[in-house]
């Protein structure tokens, strides 16, 4: 968004009959998110609040979870996944959109390339991703082949499979962003960096980098928001490994243990609001942050 | 002989079936400002890119301070440049946006704020040193990007149409700068622009470029008053210029045939030949009434007064010659002349100049429109 | 010096200078292992699909079939599956839409105060993960008596679907030029024309990007599908899940295959509109 349009955006001024307008433009949404999500929320925040006894509101639910090793365990792994994948994007994302941008031959086909995990079912991609890494599988085929002796690689069902598939479904979001970023630099400055001196590595790190970084930042953000919450994946390929919402679901409907269920829910949401909250500090505006 | 810092030689460059450069030579000495003059198009700024690594010509080759560059990235060439948009770090303050070729050279943090602090001062930003350059004026701005081009002492500094962006007033000041600076500070410079009064006053040579050749290499004053081709006689200043015939040629003199009038002109290269159709170029400064005596058969060239405009420290006027070719003519206000009066133009022997016309067409062109068309010669 | 022509000269010449030849190779080598990294399922899945005996061990399926397809379309019906499918992510794109593009059209180009809170309101349905209030919904989507409607699922899934909207379309509003308007105004246009004629054909590009980030997420959305839907509301996600649960993964892969095709045509299509980076591109503001 250049000055030129910001300067041309109208502020118009606040008649009656403008504020009126403008809340019944607001009031759709608001009205909408209140009552089937937020009404939602609340409902699953009072059902935590159930005791298995039918008493009264209680926190035995939180209680057992956050004392319970199982439980906090599960948090662990869920986070863990999710910065995982995260990073992987991350660093999947920044060399690929550095080369996409040269604009080398194909990379129109790339650029498509980054939709698909997007437009095929994660359940899909899921199943597709276990039969190629499976232990009989061309993958492991390949691989036995080419490293004498070495056994297969077995990754179903390992963290490292689930990072390999999150990475695989959630990545796209980041590499986006990403792309769009590192295109939308101005290559004068990257010039006037490179006429300073600055090598290959020097500019990335110094220009390139900050500059990009407000884009690699919104794009990871709902990476890792959707890895986080990853239900369909890991209950095909997770195996033994049940990320919260997993165990969320399992809880709820397998057992109908509903008040557990809202509980750990409730953990869940507390958990990767405080992620976020601590991700977007830590990565502030470059303005603000640049050593010299 | 002081030492050549910049050379190019035998640029050709071409983008698909453009052609860029067609074969550029080019030597800078030490101290020198060197101005690539012509319009869009003209292959100037594909020259200043070779020279900053930003293209690999396709042949040829650039030598900065006595050793050849042609393959050596941008960021090992040790050049300075001054852009167009200015292209400053925005995520940098000004003093890190100076500093920052020292930093990338690896020099400590104190000593690179200080000399970075050394060079604000003297573009005179003193005081703005922690603004972000979106917080500064397009002046401003400039002038952070004339720090950062110098901070580090290059061996060449190289500008980009620095000026273009910038309102007219700033840039007669932000000329001033320039000059300014390098005579403080003495570096080598090459310097880019399609603006001729620019180009005149800031340049120790100018090369006048059109269609990736340099049509001539001089001094300011060669170049306006003994331009070398019909385009760099077009294209530097304003010119009139008329169609005639040639009627001799002797020493590099020319008298052409204009209407019923005869004209002395000097020649550069492309000189008419006997017979051959002219196209002669005057400067309206060079132009007087002539002496009220000479009579009806004399052969001076006769011209209608059309328009006068009073332009403050002199009357400028329009009149039409015998083929309804307009001139302009620069007088001071007692030289009065009357509104359809005929008047009688005498012009100083050797200050119009003549090409043949066929070799000038294209090139008037180029210097005036593209799609312009020249008139056809006239019959004598 | 006299037959010069003056064609135009490019418009963009390289800034960014070429790779030296080992960075192309590495340069290479990076997509051509993205390029296998993403394709890989898809490779699985037809082999899958189209073959049979394919588990244990084998390299290649032993035989090529259409059984599955066969099984696909009549036993698991999946010609309604896809209908609920597509119906219902039809109609999540009109609530999102009806709902987000007021919504963004006012935090664009209205004066509002607390503009960050409003937005972060907004978007924070996509801030935890749609289980946590899954259960939510279930038990109050039952109370409406939504369960079971197409339009019931639409609605859970445009709480989802909408944030993409409003996000899209706000940096689209913005960056819509007011001299426009203004211009539109001086030649005597009132506002529903301007909005028709000017706005409309501006902000298309953001509502195309809009509309298909609102379809993929309700094509794709499992957990809130899960919740709220009924044997007259299959979608696909569900129907496929069931499907593996039961063991039938050559079918799903069948399955999908019918999915994909209509997925890659309208990739293929869209590709020449929209350049896929921008459209998340003009999101920097998370």
């Amino acid at each position: 968004m250049n000055s030129a349009s910001v300067a041309a955006t109208p502020r118009r001024g606040n008649g009656g009959s403008d504020r009126a307008l403008t809340i019944l433009m607001l009031a759709p949404a608001i009205a909408y998110i209140l009552a089937f999500f937020a009404y939602p929320l609340g409902v699953t925040f009072l059902t935590s609040l159930e005791s298995d006894l039918g008493l009264g509101p209680t926190l035995m639910q939180y209680q057992s979870i956050l004392t319970s090793e199982k439980y906090l365990g599960t948090v662990w792994l869920t986070t863990g996944l999710a910065v995982g994948t995260t990073i992987l994007s991350v660093l999947l994302a920044v060399p690929l959109a550095l080369i996409l941008r040269l604009k080398m031959r194909g990379h129109r086909f790339i650029r498509l390339l980054i939709l698909t995990p997007l437009m095929v079912l994660a359940l899909i991609s899921a199943l597709g991703l276990l039969i190629i890494w499976d232990k009989n599988g061309w993958l492991n085929r390949l691989f036995s082949q080419l490293v004498p002796g070495g056994g297969p690689l077995s990754i179903d069902y390992t963290v490292p499979g689930l990072l390999l598939f999150y990475t695989w479904l959630y990545a796209p979001y980041t590499i986006l962003t990403t792309l769009s970023a590192v295109e939308g630099l101005d290559t004068n400055v990257e010039e006037a960096a490179r006429v300073a001196g600055a090598s290959p590595w020097q500019l990335f790190r110094s220009v390139t980098l900050p500059l990009s970084w407000p884009g690699i930042r919104s794009g990871s953000i709902l990476t890792f928001l959707l890895a986080f919450g990853a239900f369909n994946v890991p209950i095909i390929a997770g195996g033994d490994l049940r990320p919260l919402a997993v165990v969320i679901y399992t809880e709820a409907s397998t057992f109908q243990h509903w008040a557990r269920g809202s509980a750990l829910a409730m953990v869940m949401a507390v958990v990767s609001l405080v992620v976020i909250t601590v991700y977007l500090r830590l990565s502030s505006a470059p303005a603000r942050r640049g050593p010299t | 002989m002081s030492e050549a810092m910049i050379e190019l030689r035998g640029i050709v460059k071409t983008f698909g079936d453009f052609v860029a450069c067609r074969g550029i030579d080019l030597t800078v000495r030490r101290g020198e400002l060197v101005t690539l003059l012509g319009p869009s198009g003209c292959g100037k700024t594909t020259a200043l890119r070779c020279i900053t690594g930003g293209l690999r010509p396709d042949s040829g080759e650039v030598w900065i301070g006595g050793r050849n560059v042609t393959e050596v990235p941008t960021h090992k060439r040790n050049i300075g440049l001054v852009f167009q948009n200015f292209a400053l770090f925005p995520h940098l303050t000004v003093l890190e946006n100076v500093a920052y070729p020292l930093r990338v050279r690896g020099v400590s943090r104190a000593e690179r704020h200080r000399r970075a602090m050394e060079t604000l001062t003297l573009v005179g930003l003193k005081g703005l040193q922690d603004r972000y350059p979106r917080e500064l004026s397009g002046g401003q701005q400039q002038r952070v990007g004339l720090a950062r081009a110098v901070v580090y002492q290059p061996t060449v500094v190289l500008f980009d149409e620095p000026l273009s962006n910038l309102d007219a007033k700033l840039r007669l000041e932000m000329r001033e700068e320039i000059a300014a600076l390098k005579a403080r500070l003495g570096f080598t410079a090459i310097y880019v622009t399609h603006d001729q009064e620019e180009a005149l006053s800031l340049s120790d040579r100018i090369a006048v470029m059109e269609s990736g050749v340099v049509h001539q290499i001089g001094t300011p004053a060669e170049v306006y008053t003994s331009p070398r081709t019909a385009f760099v006689a077009a294209f530097v200043g304003n010119p009139n210029r008329v169609v005639g015939r040639c009627v001799s040629l002797q020493d590099g003199r020319a008298t052409v045939q204009v209407g019923r009038g005869r004209l002395s002109c000097s020649t550069g290269a492309n000189a008419p030949r006997a017979g051959e159709a002219t196209v002669v170029f005057v400067r309206p400064e060079d132009i007087r009434i002539a002496d009220s005596t000479v009579t009806q058969g004399s052969d001076a060239l006769r011209a209608r007064v059309t328009r006068a405009a009073f332009l403050g420290d002199r009357t400028e006027y329009n009149v039409e010659l015998d083929d309804q070719t307009q001139w302009r003519l620069r007088l001071a206000h007692d030289d009065r002349l009357a509104m359809g009066e005929t008047v009688p133009l005498a012009v100083s022997p050797g200050a119009a100049r003549a090409f043949a016309h066929d070799a000038a067409v294209a090139e008037v062109a180029a210097a005036i429109d593209p799609d312009a068309a020249v008139p056809e010669p006239t019959q004598a | 010096m006299s037959e010069i022509t003056y064609p135009i000269a490019p418009a963009a010449t390289r800034r960014v200078p070429r790779l030296p030849a080992l960075s192309r190779i590495l340069a290479y080598t990076l997509l051509l292992v993205f390029l296998l990294y993403v394709v890989s399922p898809f490779v699985a899945i037809l082999t899958m699909a189209f073959g049979q005996g394919w588990f244990g061990g084998r390299l290649f399926p032993e035989i090529l079939t259409l059984r599955w397809f066969e099984w696909a379309v009549n036993v698991t019906r999946i010609p309604q599956v896809l209908g609920n499918s597509f119906l219902i992510a039809a109609l999540c794109v009109l609530i999102s839409l009806a709902i987000g593009v007021p919504t963004a059209w006012a935090i664009a180009r209205r004066r509002i105060p607390a503009k960050t809170l409003l937005l972060t309101l907004v978007l924070l349905p996509k801030t935890i993960p749609p289980i946590t209030f899954a259960l939510g919904a279930s038990r109050e989507f039952y109370a409406l008596g939504l369960v079971n409607t197409h339009v019931g699922v639409a609605v859970a899934h445009a709480v989802l679907a909408m944030p993409f909207v409003v996000l899209i379309m706000t940096a689209t509003f913005e960056a819509l030029d007011e001299r426009v308007f203004e211009a539109g105004r001086v030649c005597g246009g009132g506002w529903l024309r301007n909005a028709i004629h000017l706005a409309l054909p501006m902000a298309l590009p953001g509502l195309m990007a809009a509309t298909l980030f609102a379809l993929i997420t309700s094509l794709n959305e499992f957990t809130l599908t899960l919740v709220t839907y009924g044997p007259g509301t299959l979608t696909l996600t569900v129907q496929t899940y069931l499907a593996i649960g039961d063991g039938f993964q050559e079918v799903a892969s069948a399955i999908s295959v019918i999915l994909l095709l209509p997925s890659l045509v309208l990739l293929v299509l869209i590709q020449r509109q929209i350049r896929p980076e921008a459209i998340l591109g003009g999101v920097k503001g998370l």
